[in-house]
């Protein structure tokens, strides 16, 4: 029993620890996104490259509106995300807000040398691109928060930035949440009259939070909104003879799949719309692969321990049988069956690999959970971010289930062996 | 006396038992005749292997009949299949033996118990049932205790408790005194003799215990193989059932 019970906890602290490996691996490859997401260009689809996770784009075309509508209705696509993207200017603010320790200012400002010694260094605008993106479903696209929180859906003077903006402030991560809350100054450019004379739509904007994106390239975030109304000035400039203005405020888009073996087939139509995508389904199913080979070495050195055990259950209760044969033959001689001395053996073997079972299990938790948070401890000593350590009820169920199989499986020899013993050895001297 | 009365508890005819051991035969038992009649109390003697336990071993069920017919309360024994033999040793046949067999991790009750389980009795009534048969040999207040905290003599009385659970017509022996003092052999002779005379049991004794088999209506004694004995075809010594 002891080595059933020690089995089972192997088994399932090896299973637990190799799918909580696998969450965390196909988490690093997405972003967080889903595994059947595929990210559309607005390029065309450079010849023979379809079936690569990462193509090199062909030629730039705009990605239509339309384009997108007509992906939305390919089969096995349940989601078409667009992501709009506009050059802007990026002012950072004058002054810090009230309390913080930033200082932004000038160097006139008194408020900047609180004990005289920094010396505060006024950063000057950067050319930078505002990123919109229906950021309500959070699952499907590649976002994560780091600080503060997302812009609100209907406001267009909100958004968040990336390290990239706080490094242009020569701040750090760690100094992210003090970036919330300030405000930026953003124009977005246009040709306002012929001889390309600039003119620049200026908009007050709250960050409310500090994100890290692979939707597209720029240090600010926001909802489509607000970089909708600036990809409209920028491209009124058309007429004043600006060929180079966008012809499209969408540079990106995700395609959602609805399942992983979908997604091969999504992008050839994709591609026969006319654009390039990319995808890390290759990725995805050779490291799903491996993963897969992990998991099934992990359970079978278990089950390996675990029909050891059963091995030792099985010849335990054979030298049982040999030791009790007059017992048996004693419960034979007052009236019991082969089926009921059988019956008796079989039950005690469940009962064995049940309880070792239940004992290897809690074993085998408290082994995941102790793995669990050194594992965590080393994450975040090394400066990410630590993995979630829950157990699928499936495994401590499916472990039990199992020594309890085994070991009855394990008790049909004996078992038998005792149903055959002769009722004759009662009288045997 | 009807006819059914008159039928005899055991009979025996022509029973011959081999034992195949390394290539060859061992005939253990030959051509063996044997009457007991109903409530008769038979002794059996013979020097050791001459076959006693396997004569009572082919009665109580334990042992399919090689040849012959072996009728015992009414079961023709010849060709019964295992399941049908079973039946037959709980409920027609209650064994003894020299080493009580008595299973050590249950209590007196318990292993009373387990041969009315077998009978499948409910579980209120069996236990009724127990402390009333360990009442009825002397050992009411010991229902609890595990067979290591019972004396030689207390062990064998909860194994013919458990022996005589199902009211079986026959009570099989095998030298059940052979490991017992003088004053526990006498005891569970004493019982013995009672369950002739108070319940009507048929009672075949191993035995070479003088006392207990001075209480036996007639005496069997096997030699090579064959039953000896005066009274062995005549069955019961007619005076003492009148
Ligand atoms: N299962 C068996 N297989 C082979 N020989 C056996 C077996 N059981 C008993 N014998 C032999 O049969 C003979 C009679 O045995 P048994 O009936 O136990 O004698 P008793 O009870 O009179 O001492 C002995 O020689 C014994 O060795
Ligand atoms: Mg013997």
């Amino acid at each position: 029993m002891v080595s059933v019970a020690l089995a089972a906890s192997l088994l399932t602290a090896l299973v637990a620890v190799a799918t909580t490996a696998r969450t965390r691996v196909l988490d690093q490859i997405t972003h967080g996104g889903p595994l059947s997401s595929i990210s559309v260009s607005a390029a065309a689809p450079s010849p023979g490259q379809g079936g690569l996770d990462n193509p090199t784009p062909g030629h730039a075309k705009a990605l239509t509106g339309a384009a997108l509508a007509q992906m939305g209705r390919i089969a096995h696509v349940t989601a078409v995300i667009p992501v709009l993207q506009d050059r802007v200017i990026v002012v950072p603010p004058a002054a810090p807000p009230s309390g913080s320790r930033l200082c932004l200012a000038p160097p006139d400002n008194e408020s900047c040398h609180p004990s005289g010694t920094a010396s505060p260094v006024a950063v000057p605008a950067f050319d930078d691109s505002i990123v919109g993106i229906n950021l309500s479903d959070r699952s499907s696209i590649p976002v994560s928060l780091l600080a503060g929180t997302y812009p609100s859906p209907r406001s267009t003077t909100e958004l968040d930035v990336t390290l990239s903006y706080l490094s242009h402030l020569g701040l750090g991560q760690q100094q992210a949440s003090e970036i919330v809350g300030t405000d930026v100054e953003i124009g977005a450019f246009s040709v306002v009259a012929r001889g390309f004379r600039i003119g620049l739509r200026w908009t007050t904007a709250e960050i409310v939070g500090v994100v890290t994106q692979q939707a597209g390239s720029g240090g600010l975030l926001t909802y489509p909104g607000l970089v909708r109304a600036d990809f409209a000035w920028t491209a009124a400039g058309r007429a004043f003879g600006d060929s180079d203005a966008p012809k499209s405020p969408y540079v990106a888009a995700l395609v959602q799949a609805d399942q992983l073996s979908h997604v091969q087939g999504v992008r050839n139509a994709i591609a026969a719309i006319g654009y390039s995508s990319s995808a890390p389904q290759d990725v995805i199913v050779s490291v799903e692969k491996y993963l897969h080979v992990i998991e099934i070495i992990l359970t079978a050195i278990g089950a390996v321990a675990l029909v050891i055990a059963a091995l030792g259950i099985a010849n335990a209760l054979l030298a049982s049988v040999r030791e009790r044969r007059r017992e048996i033959g004693v419960m034979k001689a007052i009236g019991a069956r082969d089926f009921d001395v059988m019956r008796t053996f079989l039950i005690e073997a469940g009962f064995l690999g049940l309880v070792g079972g239940l004992l290897g299990v809690a074993l085998g938790i408290g082994v995941f959970l102790g793995i669990g948070s050194i594992a965590n401890g080393y994450l975040i000593a090394q400066g990410l971010p630590g993995v979630p350590i829950t157990l699928a009820w499936q495994i401590p169920v499916g472990a039990v289930l199992g020594a309890t199989v085994i070991s009855v499986l394990a008790g049909a020899v004996p078992a038998g062996r005792a149903a055959r013993v002769a009722a004759r050895q009662a009288v045997e001297a | 006396m009807t006819a059914a009365e008159q039928e005899p508890t055991i009979l025996v005819e022509g029973l011959s038992h081999t034992y195949a051991r390394r290539g060859s035969a061992v005939e253990v038992l030959r051509d063996v005749r044997l009457r007991v009649e109903r409530g008769a109390y038979a002794s059996l003697v013979g020097p050791s292997g001459s076959g006693k336990s396997t004569l009572l071993s082919v009665l109580g069920g334990l042992e399919r009949p090689q040849s012959g017919t072996v009728v015992v309360g009414g079961t023709e024994l010849t060709g019964l299949s295992g399941d049908a033999l079973a039946r037959f040793r709980r409920s027609t046949v209650g064994f003894v033996f020299q080493h009580f067999g008595l299973l050590d991790t249950l209590t007196a009750s318990e292993n009373v118990e387990l041969a009315l389980t077998l009978g499948g009795m409910s579980r209120a009534a069996r236990r009724r049932r127990a402390d009333e048969l360990l009442g009825d040999v002397g050992l009411a207040g010991r229902a609890e205790h595990r067979p290591f905290e019972l004396s030689g003599g207390e062990r064998q009385r909860v194994a013919i408790a458990r022996a005589i659970a199902n009211e079986p017509e026959v009570i099989l022996a095998d030298e059940p005194t052979g490991n017992l003092d003088v004053d526990s052999a006498a005891a569970v002779a004493a019982l013995l003799e009672s369950l002739r005379d108070e319940r009507g049991t048929t009672l075949v004794v191993v035995t070479h215990n003088p006392a207990l088999a001075a209480l036996a209506d007639f005496h069997l004694r096997l030699v090579d193989g064959q039953l000896v004995g005066a009274t062995a075809l005549e069955g019961v010594d007619r005076d003492r059932l009148a």
